[in-house]
């Protein structure tokens, strides 16, 4: 099957292809919502989906932190040696006790800030399971399209890894691709790719590097790797209050869709995006060919009205009042600490809301 | 057997038995991949037949498996040419702009494949593609629009071919089909420089993995340190050491009658360490303190060699002489000091275990 959709996570714990279970069934859940799909196949199985996984590079520095930590205050206090503990802040870093800092904004920080230990392999990985495929399917007399899902600050690492791979000779990239548009259309989910950007050289860039619309003037010589690219964004997502994704001067293949439902607490979670026929049908669509005609889509993406999960309606709008002030209070920054100091705080609202509402269920 | 001979398979057999041929109804059916290649016999008419992209891939193979990118070229023209007589002089005409489109572009494709020539050595063959991958028009193959139309050459600029339900399906036909056997053979031309790419893919994450696995461990400021250049794509050569703590033992003493054995917490302060090209081995020395749980600490100079560390350390003796005469020892990575600290435990183990059966004799 030509048309492959790579699913990519953003940050969190994510330790094997599983991940993207709840992805690929909320894809067929909301596929199944169209005619298309009311006799057919559910949409996971009309085209190939892979999910991408890099979260292995994260918890392989957080897991060897962890156990030199423990074992340096095992023998601490064995031998009862008066030494500070130095490394106790990194106790529990280790994937089976990761939890909010260690699960989430570590993530950002060491991709981030951490520089070539971290993110070279695991760009390097990304790449190597993208054009696995890609090859895969080439070689066995394929005319392979590809897609490209990416959520979070797996934006950030599908932009970067694109970047990469364009950027060295030595990977030979242009002659993989050769003949075709690398990535027919990609869909971001709450882009961060701007605010983690490297700041040079230019062709690292969010809006210099290749990952740009075909389309769109080449830069420096190259011509951009994107058939066609669809960013989505939610108002009361903190994480895109950060230097926002907004190119300008993309108008051919560039289509950004700023989304205001709410579903669960969690306005970032991919799931959540995915439910929104603003968000599901350009995917489906494009993946698949236009099997939803105009007017089913027009028709559904007017009359759509989100599910709430949960029973603590009035929580949620509790958490939709913070998030507007919280908004304000960000509104210019542009630092990726901005970003993840953001996160922790969003993280931490959320975390409350579940916990009242848990009480108030039980109460 | 790839997929196209496979198709092509079903094709050849199927064809003399087949009920009268339907023609195809939407542009799903003609320019879709995985709807052109699932093209049933009783599905292609039979003038179509010799110009599905299955045939016309078997036609091509010993040209393609050869190299020869000069007669790969010709013959897509050709083929291209010789389906257009399937193509109804009315809807020929009312699409020329389309077909004239398309057909320079194969002038050009057939240009660029003349720099393809026979070379058995995949180094050679990867240096011609990558000589000539910028010049290949792109997406010559059909791919499906969000709004169900199918879109040829849509990367190339001011050249966008689109089809949809309303062109005669002889037309997409001819479009198409021979869209999806020229991509299809870019593909084929190209692998070597695919399979080069995925080599080389996997050599850096290999000296990753070795860097990563068997080289010395690093706390989060000494990544930091350590954490160079975004760009380079191998892993570092050398690995500075920076407050480094670890667990290991010291035997030391002030005299050899009275050596001591103790675990110790190791801080190196700083240091240095490189690797080979592979990354599987490293060596390198550092800066050390010894602290022990009833001593003071101890300083000295640790050597690292892969897995193992042995330094030499001095402490302040407990004469009046203090540093004059020091206190000697040397001190052993965990790893080292368990092997060493093993060995009289498994000798006295081995004693008794022939004692106990000696006297059962």
């Amino acid at each position: 099957m030509p048309a492959v959709l790579f699913v990519v996570h953003g940050m969190g714990v994510h330790s094997d292809s599983s991940w993207a279970d709840p992805v690929v069934a909320q894809l067929d859940r909301v596929a199944s919502r169209y005619d298309h799909f009311a006799a057919g196949p559910p949409f996971s199985r009309q085209a190939t989906v892979v999910p991408i996984t890099y979260d292995r590079h994260f918890a392989g520095w957080l897991d060897r932190w962890s156990g030199s930590a423990d074992e340096l205050e095992r023998t601490i206090v064995e031998e009862g040696i008066g030494v500070p503990d130095i490394t106790g802040w990194l106790r529990g870093a280790g994937e089976e006790a990761r939890n909010g800092f260690w699960t989430h904004v570590v993530d950002v920080l060491l991709y981030r800030f951490f520089g070539s230990q971290v993110a070279t392999p695991l760009r390097l990985d990304v790449i190597r399971q993208i054009a696995g495929k890609v090859d895969e399917l080439k070689t066995g007399g394929q005319v392979v399209e590809t897609f490209i899902l990416a959520h979070s600050m797996g934006t950030a690492v599908v932009h970067d890894s694109l970047a990469l791979f364009a950027e060295k000779p030595e990977l030979g990239a242009h002659s993989f691709f050769m003949g075709g548009t690398p990535v027919r259309a990609l869909f971001t989910v709450a882009n961060v790719s701007r605010v983690l950007e490297r700041p040079s050289p230019p062709s690292f860039q969010a809006y210099q590097s290749v990952v740009r619309p075909a389309a769109t003037d080449p830069v420096q010589g190259s011509r951009g790797w994107i058939g066609r690219f669809y960013n989505f964004g939610h108002e009361l997502d903190p994480f895109l209050w950060v230097r926002p994704f907004r190119p300008v001067g993309w108008a051919d293949y560039w289509q950004e869709t700023e989304l205001r439902h709410v579903l669960t607490y969690n306005v970032h979670g991919y799931v959540e995006y995915l439910d929104h026929p603003s968000v599901h049908i350009p995917i489906i669509n494009n993946v698949l060919g236009g099997v939803i005609p105009r007017s089913e889509a027009d028709e559904k993406t007017a009359g759509y009205r989100p599910e709430l999960g949960g029973d603590c309606e009035e929580e949620l709008h509790d958490l939709v009042a913070d998030l507007h002030v919280l908004r304000e209070a960000y509104r210019g920054r542009t630092e990726p600490l901005e970003l993840i100091k953001l996160g922790a705080q969003f993280y931490g609202r959320v975390k409350r809301a579940q916990e009242r509402c848990r009480t108030e269920l039980e109460s | 057997m790839n997929a196209f001979a496979k198709g092509l398979a079903g094709v050849c057999v199927c064809a003399a038995t087949l009920p009268p041929p339907a023609a195809a109804q939407t542009v799903r059916e003609d320019c879709r991949f995985d709807d052109v290649m699932g093209l049933t016999a009783d599905r292609i008419t039979p003038r179509w037949q010799e110009w599905h992209p299955a045939a016309v891939m078997v036609r091509l193979r010993p040209l393609i498996d050869e190299n020869r990118g000069e007669e790969v070229g010709r013959a897509l023209r050709d083929l291209f040419a010789g389906s257009m007589a399937n193509v109804p002089a009315t809807a020929r005409a009312a699409h020329q702009a389309e077909l004239d489109d398309y057909g320079r572009m194969l002038d050009s494709l057939a240009l660029v494949l003349r720099g393809f020539t026979p070379n058995a050595d995949p180094v050679e063959r990867v240096r011609q593609i990558d000589g000539l991958a910028a010049d290949v028009p792109r997406d010559v193959a059909p791919q499906m629009s969000p709004d169900g139309e199918a879109e040829i050459l849509r990367g190339e600029p001011g050249v966008h071919i689109t089809l949809d339900d309303g062109h005669p399906s002889d037309v997409r036909r001819a479009l198409c089909w021979s869209g999806i056997a020229a991509e299809v053979v870019i593909n084929e031309l190209g692998a070597a420089a695919r399979t080069r790419t995925l080599a080389e893919l996997d050599r850096l994450l290999g000296l990753w993995e070795n860097f990563v696995d068997r080289g010395y461990s690093q706390f989060p400021w000494e990544v930091l340190l350590n954490r160079g250049d975004e760009l380079r794509l191998d892993p570092p050569r050398w690995q500075r050491i920076v407050l480094h703590p670890s667990v290991g033992g010291e035997i030391s003493g002030d005299a050899l009658s009275r050596l001591r054995r103790e675990n110790a917490i190791l801080i190196e302060v700083f240091g240095l360490l490189h690797y080979n090209a592979s990354r599987t081995s490293y060596g390198g020395a550092s800066a050390v303190a010894s602290i022990t749980e009833e001593r003071t600490p101890a300083i000295g100079l640790l050597g690292h060699w892969n897995w193992a560390a042995l330094g030499l350390l001095a402490r302040r003796g407990e004469t009046p002489e203090r540093w004059r005469r020091p206190e000697l020892g040397i001190v052993l990575s965990l790893d080292l000091y368990d092997l060493v600290s093993g060995v009289p435990a498994e000798y006295e183990a081995t004693v008794q275990r022939i004692r106990r059966a000696a006297t059962a004799n």
